[in-house]
């Protein structure tokens, strides 16, 4: 088990999402960055699905009941196993009694932490991630609080060949950054495809959409990000729209001019226009981006979208294989 | 007697090189012993050792290094790392002491075994003293 001993509002149990369900309206949860999610479960060796814990706000302290394997990634949350500092993206055992305490990054905005076996809450509509609106999922479909036990899921008894663990490098370091000619080294740029209403925005909107950059505001969450640019976005002839179903990465365009982006939480059917999708493998980037960050989006296609997903796939499949060598089974 | 002088002081430097304070040889009835004259043997430095073939990393995170030259240094602490295509293993102190210089460049190739870093035992100087002699 793992038990909370202290916990900021909004940390809660995740995994990399509840699919299939969105004709019923309920929408897909999961990490924000299942990306950092995906790499901790293959620095351990678990299934690619198994739950971990998100920490968006901070501290967050866990106390192991029991000999594991721990990974800690996602953004650098200066974690310490028993006041020991970890390195970034590492994986290391974990004994009986020692504790995890993670603070606010400095750097990106979630931290991931994830056991051997994986947190083993019940599955609920084929996902054990927590839908914290819906109150379902998760650890009693609620944010995480100090007290709570939450079950590790049955793994074999490994440990790590260096006895301080390992580490992978992070996506931000092993992954090309999209290009964007004009983008100051610390924007996040961001492949959009565009989406079904992309013609109906005047051409100076279309313009600024890729040329201009979108600060992320404070009213951002795990349902969404609104953004904020010079230039509003607007459309030749305003046409009200039937809601219809939406995805994660979604950028709609409400009557402000100003984007907002779908995220894990968002909802499941919108009516504001879509103006672009930022594509799937690109949605972990946001994920990390804090308030005052500045977004950039780059034309794509989904060609190029596939593309992008079989990096991905690459990283997730070369760090599961070199990971693998480095840790062995306990004596 | 079996050692010529120039290699009773290729003996007396090993010794001081490595801290030996007396050495005993004895061949059949003949022995010497060369004992160090009390401050003249250089503390025993050790090295972090490269774990693996891989390139090293010496910053925890951009202008965030593991451990400066100077710092204290506790026996198992993470001093860098080797990164060999996306994993990284830990350079680990294998002894307490006062951090040297890296021996190596950061981003160079380091083999099985390369050493890595100098770690200097603490001395009686307060001011050297590491935290669990404070």
């Amino acid at each position: 088990m793992i038990e909370v001993i202290e916990s900021a509002p909004l940390n809660a149990v995740q995994d990399l999402g509840r699919l299939g369900f969105r004709c019923f309206g309920i929408g897909r949860s999961g990490a924000m960055d299942r990306l950092a999610l995906a790499a901790a479960n293959a620095l351990l060796g678990n299934a690619p699905d198994a739950a971990g814990i998100e920490a968006q706000l901070f501290p967050l302290v866990l106390r192991f009941t029991t000999d594991t394997l721990v990974a800690v990634t996602g953004a650098d949350c200066g974690a310490r196993l028993d006041g020991r500092l970890l390195p970034p993206f590492w994986a290391m055992p974990a004994k009986a009694g020692q504790e995890l305490e993670l603070s606010p990054p400095t750097d990106g905005l979630r931290g991931y932490v994830a056991v051997a076996g994986g947190i083993d809450v019940p599955v609920v509509l084929g996902s054990r991630s927590s839908a914290l609106r819906d109150g379902f999922g998760g650890f009693q479909g609620r944010m995480l609080q100090s007290g709570d036990l939450l079950p590790i899921g049955p793994a074999p008894a490994r440990t790590t060949r260096d006895a301080a663990g390992f580490g992978a490098a992070s996506p931000w370091q092993a992954l090309s950054r999209p290009a964007c000619g004009d983008a100051e080294p610390g924007d996040i740029t961001l492949r959009v495809v565009p989406a079904g209403e992309y013609e109906q925005f005047d051409e100076p909107s279309r313009a600024a959409l890729w040329a201009q950059p979108w600060v992320v505001t404070t009213q951002s969450n795990r349902q969404g990000y609104r953004l904020q640019g010079d230039h509003a976005l607007l459309r030749v002839r305003p046409l009200e729209m039937r809601s219809h179903g939406i995805v994660p990465g979604v950028v709609q365009v409400p009557p402000s001019g100003q984007p907002i982006i779908q995220l894990s939480d968002g909802n499941s059917a919108g009516g504001y226009p879509k103006i672009g999708v930022v594509i799937d493998a690109d949605l972990w980037r946001v994920g990390q981006a804090a308030p005052g960050r500045r977004l950039r989006f780059v034309p794509c296609t989904p060609a190029l979208a596939r593309e992008a997903e079989r990096e991905l796939a690459g990283y997730l499949g070369t760090l599961r294989r070199q990971a693998g060598y480095l840790r062995r089974a306990a004596a | 007697m079996m050692l010529t002088p120039a290699e009773i002081a290729e003996l007396t430097a090993l010794m001081r090189a490595n801290g030996v304070e007396s050495l005993d040889i004895s061949e059949g009835e003949a022995s010497i012993r060369l004992v160090a004259a009390p401050g003249v043997v250089a503390p025993p430095s050790s090295f972090a050792l490269s774990p693996g073939v891989g390139h090293l990393i010496t910053e925890r995170a951009p202008g965030e290094p593991f451990a400066a030259p100077g710092a204290g240094i506790q026996a198992g602490d993470i001093l860098g790392l080797i990164a060999a295509g996306l994993v990284r293993r830990p350079v680990i102190a294998p002894s307490a002491g006062v951090l040297g210089r890296a021996l190596l460049e950061p981003g160079a190739l380091a083999g099985f075994g390369t050493p890595l870093f100098e770690l200097s035992p603490y001395h009686n100087d307060p001011a050297q003293a590491g935290p669990e002699d404070a």
